[in-house]
């Protein structure tokens, strides 16, 4: 990854131009023709730096809900109540962390209802009891970095 | 809040927009094109999206380990019940190495309820902020999860 890249990198996380030929708009910004643009995201994209482009939603917006869940799972019953939770469309995120509370997943659904609803049958079906906490204040939501600094540096808050 | 409703057509478009773009130079006339509408009115929904704040981001996706973010650790916070959480919320946000900072709903058995992601180039990195973090608001109760595993990890179809 060269410079070039990384400045591509900067300006398409953030804002990826909504226009009829975006990559000639990425290109004039960097010094570059469209298909050299192109050319560059291409291989980025095929390389796995970049994992996707599109658009991501914010859930509120859109009138859904969402929370952050954490459960105690045995250790020998991992895979099962992991497979359990990843059935729900409405988890996009799962992890492993080294605590007592050692599942986090994240949990998106139309309403309150659904979400309380298809918790409780993972914990009807398990047996596992879920923390179910939902957010009641966004201060912060980040997820581009800036790859040209040393630490990341705040390209403006997304709401 | 209700759930925003959008024509067939238009979520036809959206469900595009939300997975990956179209590799090409035109990627909005292709969605256009597998959708059924017009390339006018691809950019102008998603225009008017992003400038409401229903699409938060239209970008891409990194993978942060490929990126060079390859660390990172769940902070949640245990604010005692003299600091105003909303101002330790705010000054950890203000942090560039902090990518979400959320206030939630507590539970009996786990009272935190302020919750920082932080990232970082090398390990002990994340310690590190979160000792700053800690010296910095006064807030010192904490629980570090620190992810070991990925079990899961997509974006929302909310269409």
């Amino acid at each position: 990854m060269d410079d070039l890249d990384k400045r591509i990198l900067d300006l398409i996380q953030s804002d990826f131009p909504l226009e009829a030929r975006p990559y000639d708009a990425i290109g004039a910004r960097v010094g570059l023709t469209g298909a050299e643009a192109l050319a560059r995201v291409r291989k980025l994209r095929s390389r796995g730096v970049i994992r996707r482009i599109g658009a991501n939603f914010q859930s509120r917006k859109l009138g859904w809900s969402s929370t952050l869940c954490a459960a105690r799972v045995p250790e020998d019953r991992l895979e099962e109540f992991a497979a359990e939770v990843n059935r729900h469309p409405g988890v996009t995120h799962n992890y492993l962390r080294r605590h007592r509370y050692n599942v986090w997943f994240t949990y998106i659904a139309p309403s309150r209802q659904d979400i309380e609803a298809a918790l409780a049958g993972i914990s009807a079906k398990t047996g596992i009891e879920i923390l179910d906490l939902p957010m009641e204040k966004m201060f912060k939501i980040k997820v581009d970095f800036d790859m040209n600094s040393e630490q990341g540096q705040d390209p403006g808050q997304e709401q | 809040m209700p759930v925003m409703k959008f024509t067939d057509k238009e979520q036809a478009v959206l469900a595009l927009a939300g997975a990956d773009l179209p590799d090409g130079p035109e990627p909005f006339a292709d969605i256009a094109g597998l959708a059924g509408v017009g390339e006018g009115e691809v950019l102008g929904l998603l225009n008017r999206l992003r400038s409401e704040g229903v699409i938060r981001r239209f970008g891409a996706t990194l993978r942060h380990q490929k990126a060079g973010y390859g660390h990172n650790a769940m902070v949640a916070w245990l604010v005692p019940e003299d600091k105003d959480p909303e101002a330790v919320g705010r000054i950890m946000a203000a942090r560039p190495e902090i990518s979400h900072c959320y206030l939630r709903r507590t539970h009996p058995d786990w009272p935190y309820n302020i919750y920082t992601m932080i990232h970082g180039k090398n390990p002990g990195d994340c310690l590190r902020v979160a000792e700053e973090l800690a010296a910095l608001t006064g807030v010192r109760e904490r629980e570090v999860l620190l992810s070991v595993g990925e079990l899961k990890k997509t974006s929302m179809s909310y269409f």
